[in-house]
């Protein structure tokens, strides 16, 4: 097999398989991506990118993210960008192919960086940021082949003129990679010493006076102004998580001339090389893959409830149950058990399943501090029916991390069951603008102008009862989990609806408030025409009526099961107690049979943090 | 004559030749366009009065006549070069006909009128452009803008100095008499302090002393000699779980302060502690102090306030002052908004000191948030008061100011979309009515649809900042506040 053919495959074999893995293990990774962005095909949005200092490469970044909705085209252009990076890198840098797995570096390390943020996805804060890189970086190189082409000295040096202002307006900082890959490029080439000296001087000029002349001319923040374009997060200490991957790869092109000696020169082990470039490149990628199962299950149920897939988000926390089944220590995240009873309520499942899973607490692995309510308030406040709330945490988002096709949904989503029609249409207004929204935007615009149709849709179906109650003044400073039990245990409501009733029910079993259950198991009862009690509101009231010793409530027609269930319980606690000490003890010791019960909530799903 | 053919050919020309159909079929509807321009009063020096038409038709065209000078534009968009709109407002009031071209066939819709005033207004206005949020926000920037042409320059732009996760709040910019030789503003948190411009120098103020409340809030300049009033705030925001008005903005404590520009002191005007006083305003003289005040005897905790928000109401007060001794009169009650069940806020007194404009709502101290803010003019000469409503919409008004010759007022308004705060501005009429309001003229006239960026505490002069954004912003971030003193000696005239 000759070397063309081997590195042909190669640039064919690992997109193709890096792809597969995109679209197999993080296909909810990429769409949640792209919901937190937004491309709006309409000049006066554009317009604004094309005022800032690597706006347009935001604003071009951005309309390629818009792809991901569909990921596998999505991921098919940002898999065919870094390749393409790749190729070209080699065609600019490698004479002899036996070097070209050097070439696949940049792009492995653009590739790791966007697979590697994790629970910082959440908070990154700059536009484009996903697809920015790899267009940085082609933009670096460009900047070199272009230099290359020229051949006089006053050609360069009206090129790096030109560059530094037009290429600093398009891509900010990769427009001064590409300045330095160039002119580390010229420098070690034979050109004439006038070309390195005009082209260097000019350069360096350039570099210092862009930035510094947008200073003078506008209100721009100098602090920022030669890192314009870099992914960048909430924190400032998060810049270091952000920034490194990305001028690292930017660095290569301009390390790579330093290596011509040897690149240039025919390769007596070829394979060796690839082989101890690629082998590395690849592991670096799966290492710095953010592979944390609650990351990615908290992920496929955020996007299942965008989705109203409700399924879905009960079968992926039953399925990782199932599998960490043997794992002892094994916990959900908060997220993941509020996100799993949304959807049990969602599907009127929670008072037969709700204790059937692995309750816990476990701490999502994330450097920064990073609130639930930043992670799924919305999703949470929305279908809690407290639109309010909803409203308001987009609008936070929207402040700190921009405008997205995901926050302006549930913008609309919280006016219309706010009965805000006028605010609604203003966001819908904006989704008209976009490639694959305007359809929802279409349906919900008839929703906005018909409020028996909204009543019969979801999800207004299932919110629309919710919001029965007069308006309270709430905070949540505490986190979203306190604020929901405190709404639904403290509001009281003259008009409740039964499914409200239900919901307050469930999160009075949540709180372990034996006052609370007794007073929601009335309402809840006065307002069903239930013939039978479902399984854990029985567990519950006879928990309880034992907890209060009340004789007449111990003699409700409970099921056998019931009571057998608590028994053992009991006996197994009596027996164990001076063995479990937390989580983890009760869960090794207790029979999956028991720990499913609510009694087994009641006493040991306790001093969990919510956040 | 000559100049206005010429005129009137130019226009034409600039038109692309749009031929006004010969016999289109006359409709006695009105058109729709964006903003609602229809029937306004405008400055003579105001910038065009682009709009939208709001309806779907094949071809469009609009003829602006004004004596004989006229100008026809096609297109959905009616945009109009500033220098044929100079022409046309110089020629006196302007018929606006919209045609429109459906199925083959054009219309003429009803033509409407854009009244001009030769009162002219202040050339500039100031305000603050903020995104809609609550807590979080990023850039935040005052403003300046050229209500002559639509030039806007940013005065001062909170990320000019913000490092990566530092938070900057800026807010109630302020200018003594129209004039930008003093102006003053707070910026918050990250950096912060109350920045003074005073005849080309520039300064930071700590107005946080051990003897006051917080920080200053409200400002209000005397107008004869170097005083502010301010209101000294402890705000907190909370939010409605389903109601529209989204959120109360509130004060749990609440006193008036007044600094002395001079000796860099401040001293205590009202600090009641069983009341909630704020949104100070001088009468035109300097001799009395109007403003706002709530009673809240049994409400001691934020708790209890938020439990009783709707009990907390605000009355119009008034107290002499003798500028030249300092000296405090008693408190005069002179409107108990109470009493009819509603909160006042914010007032305004006109230039000439005759009328005062006030925000009216439901209760509370922050009437952005409340659709049911209107606006309520005092006259203080006649002592009597009325709804403003032909200038008041269904949604929020709330922040307000006039114009230095008291011929204009600015208002923030939400009436567009009922979220992000428009403004507004309408002429006073020499019968104490306004004409009806228009928005503040774009280039792009689908602005106000599109912007995401509210625009709130609008406030005219009549000259630009002649401070540039980038030295304030060097002097925020290279000065340590100055700590202003406190003023123990309070006279109290009984």
């Amino acid at each position: 097999m000759n070397k063309t053919r081997i590195s042909g495959y190669i640039q064919i074999i690992l997109p193709v398989l890096f792809l597969a893995a995109l679209i197999i293990f993080s296909k909810d990774y990429l769409l949640q991506v792209e919901g937190r962005s937004l491309f709006l095909f309409d000049w006066f949005w554009i317009k604004d990118f094309l005022k800032t200092p690597a706006g347009p490469l935001s604003c071009l970044s951005l309309f390629l993210t818009q792809f991901l909705h569909i990921p596998w085209l999505g991921a098919l252009i940002w898999v065919m960008l870094l390749t393409l990076s790749a190729v070209a890198t080699s065609r600019l840098y490698i004479k002899e192919s036996g070097y070209n797995a050097l070439a696949y570096i940049p792009s492995f390390i653009l590739a790791g960086a966007n697979m590697s943020l994790g629970y910082l996805m959440f908070i990154m804060n700059s536009l484009g940021y996903f697809f920015g890189p790899v267009l940085g970086y082609l933009t670096v190189i460009l900047a070199v082949t272009v230099c290359r082409k020229i051949r006089t000295a006053s050609g360069l040096g009206l090129f790096t003129v030109i560059w530094g202002v037009a290429g600093y307006w398009f891509a900010g900082y990769y427009a001064f990679a590409g300045l330095i890959a160039a002119a580390s490029d010229l420098l070690l080439s034979k050109r004439d010493k006038k070309e390195k000296t005009v082209f260097a001087i000019i350069s360096v000029a350039v570099i210092i006076l862009s930035p510094l002349l947008l200073y003078g001319l506008t209100t721009y923040n100098l602090q920022q102004s030669w890192t314009l374009g870099l992914p960048t997060a909430l924190y400032q200490e998060t810049r270091f998580r952000t920034f490194c991957p990305v001028i690292a790869a930017t660095l290569i092109p301009v390390l790579l001339p330093f290596l011509s000696g040897i690149t240039d020169r025919q390769s007596r082990h070829p394979q060796l090389i690839r082989i101890a470039v690629i082998v590395p490149c690849i592991l670096l990628l799966f290492l710095s893959w953010f592979k944390d199962v609650n990351f990615n299950a908290e992920i496929t149920m955020i996007q299942a409830t965008d989705d109203l897939d409700w399924n879905k988000s009960i079968n992926t926390l039953h399925d990782l149950s199932s599998r960490a089944d043997k794992k002892k220590d094994y916990q959900p995240t908060r997220i993941m058990v509020l996100l799993k009873d949304l959807a049990l309520i969602k599907t009127g499942r929670e008072s037969q399943q709700a204790f059937a899973f692995d309750d816990g607490g476990m701490k999502q692995k994330k450097s920064h501090d990073i609130p639930m309510v930043l992670q799924i308030g919305k999703e949470l406040y929305l279908h809690y029916g407290i639109p309010g709330f909803c409203h308001r945490w987009c609008l936070e988002e929207t402040g700190e991390f921009g405008w997205s096709y995901s926050r302006l949904k549930y913008l609309t989503m919280a006016s219309i069951s706010m009965n805000d029609r006028t605010v609604a249409l203003k966001y819908l207004d904006m989704l008209d603008h976009t490639l694959f929204y305007r359809k929802w935007s279409r349906q919900q615009r008839q929703i906005c102008y018909n409020d028996i149709q909204a009543e019969k849709t979801a999800p207004y179906d299932l919110i629309l009862p919710l919001v029965c109650y007069d308006d309270q003044l709430l905070e949540d400073i505490r986190g979203c989990e306190y604020a929901l039990e405190h709404h639904f245990l403290e509001t009281s409501s003259g008009k409740a609806t039964p499914l409200y009733d239900r919901i307050a029910l469930f999160w009075a079993l949540k709180s372990r408030n034996a006052t609370a259950f007794w007073t929601k198991f009335l309402l809840y009862i006065e307002s069903s025409d239930i013939t039978k009690l479902d399984r854990y509101y029985q567990e519950a009231a006879y928990l309880y009526s034992h907890i209060g010793n009340n004789k007449t409530l111990m003699s409700l027609p409970y099921d056998s099961n019931t009571k057998e269930l608590y028994d053992s319980f009991m006996a197994t606690m009596q027996k164990y107690a001076t063995d479990i000490d937390n989580l983890n003890d009760a869960r090794r010791i207790f029979p999956v049979r028991l720990r499913n019960t609510y009694y087994y909530y009641y006493f040991f799903v306790r001093g969990l943090e919510s956040f | 004559m000559k100049k206005n053919i010429l005129f009137i050919s130019a226009a034409i020309i600039f038109a692309g030749c749009s031929q006004v159909p010969s016999s289109p079929l006359s409709q006695e509807e009105l058109p729709a366009i964006f903003p609602d321009n229809i029937g306004i009063t405008v400055p003579a020096n105001i910038a065009p009065a682009n709009f939208l038409i709001d309806d779907d038709a094949d071809k469009y065209l609009t003829t602006l006549q004004s004596g004989s000078a006229q100008v026809r534009i096609s297109g959905k968009k009616v945009s109009i070069p500033a220098k044929e709109w100079r022409q046309l407002l110089n020629n006196g009031d302007i018929t606006v006909t919209v045609y429109e071209k459906k199925a083959g066939s054009w219309s003429r819709l009803k033509p409407f009128m854009i009244y001009v005033s030769p009162d002219q207004i202040d050339n500039f206005i100031s305000y603050r452009v903020i995104p809609h949020s609550f807590e979080s926000y990023q850039r935040l920037s005052i403003n300046q803008r050229d209500l002559t042409s639509f030039k806007e320059k940013v005065i001062y732009a909170n990320d000019m100095v913000m490092k990566d996760g530092s938070r900057q709040c800026i807010n109630c910019h302020y200018f003594k008499d129209y004039k930008t030789d003093y102006m003053q503003f707070h910026a918050r948190q990250y950096l912060g302090g109350t920045i003074f411009y005073k005849n080309g120098q520039l300064l930071k103020l700590n107005m946080n002393t051990d003897s006051t409340l917080a920080a200053a809030v409200y400002p209000s300049w005397h107008p004869t000699h170097d005083y502010i009033a301010y209101s000294t705030n402890k705000t907190y925001q909370i939010m409605h779980t389903v109601d529209p008005d989204r959120i109360e903005a509130f004060d749990e404590f609440s006193d008036l302060i007044l600094y002395n520009i001079r000796d860099n002191a401040v001293s205590i005007i009202e600090n009641s502690p069983d009341r909630l006083e704020c949104h100070p305003a001088w009468s035109k003289d300097g001799r009395t102090l109007y403003y706002t005040s709530a009673d809240y005897p049994e409400m001691k905790s934020t708790h209890e306030i938020v439990s009783h928000m709707n009990q907390v109401k605000y009355n119009l007060y008034s107290k002499p002052f003798d500028p030249d001794t300092r000296a405090w009169g008693p408190t005069t009650l002179v409107f108990d908004a109470a009493a009819i069940d509603s909160s006042l806020t914010w007032p305004k007194i006109s230039p000439d000191g005759r009328y005062m404009l006030c925000c009216i709502s439901t209760h509370g101290v922050f009437p952005p948030y409340q659709d049911a803010s209107d606006l309520l003019l005092f006259d203080l000469e006649q002592g009597t008061r009325r709804y403003t409503s032909e200038i008041n919409s269904p949604c929020a008004e709330s922040y307000h100011a006039w114009s230095s010759t008291g011929k204009w007022v600015v208002l923030s308004t939400r009436r567009e979309d009922g979220i992000y705060t428009r403004l507004y501005l309408a002429h006073f009429n020499d019968d104490g009515t306004f004409s009806k309001p228009f928005a503040l003229p774009q280039r792009d006239p689908e602005f106000n649809r599109k912007f995401l960026y509210a625009f709130n505490v609008p406030e005219f002069t009549i000259e630009p900042v002649k401070v540039s954004a980038r030295k304030i912003a060097s002097f925020i971030r290279g000065s340590k506040a100055t700590q202003v003193s406190f003023e123990t000696k309070i006279n109290q005239k009984q």
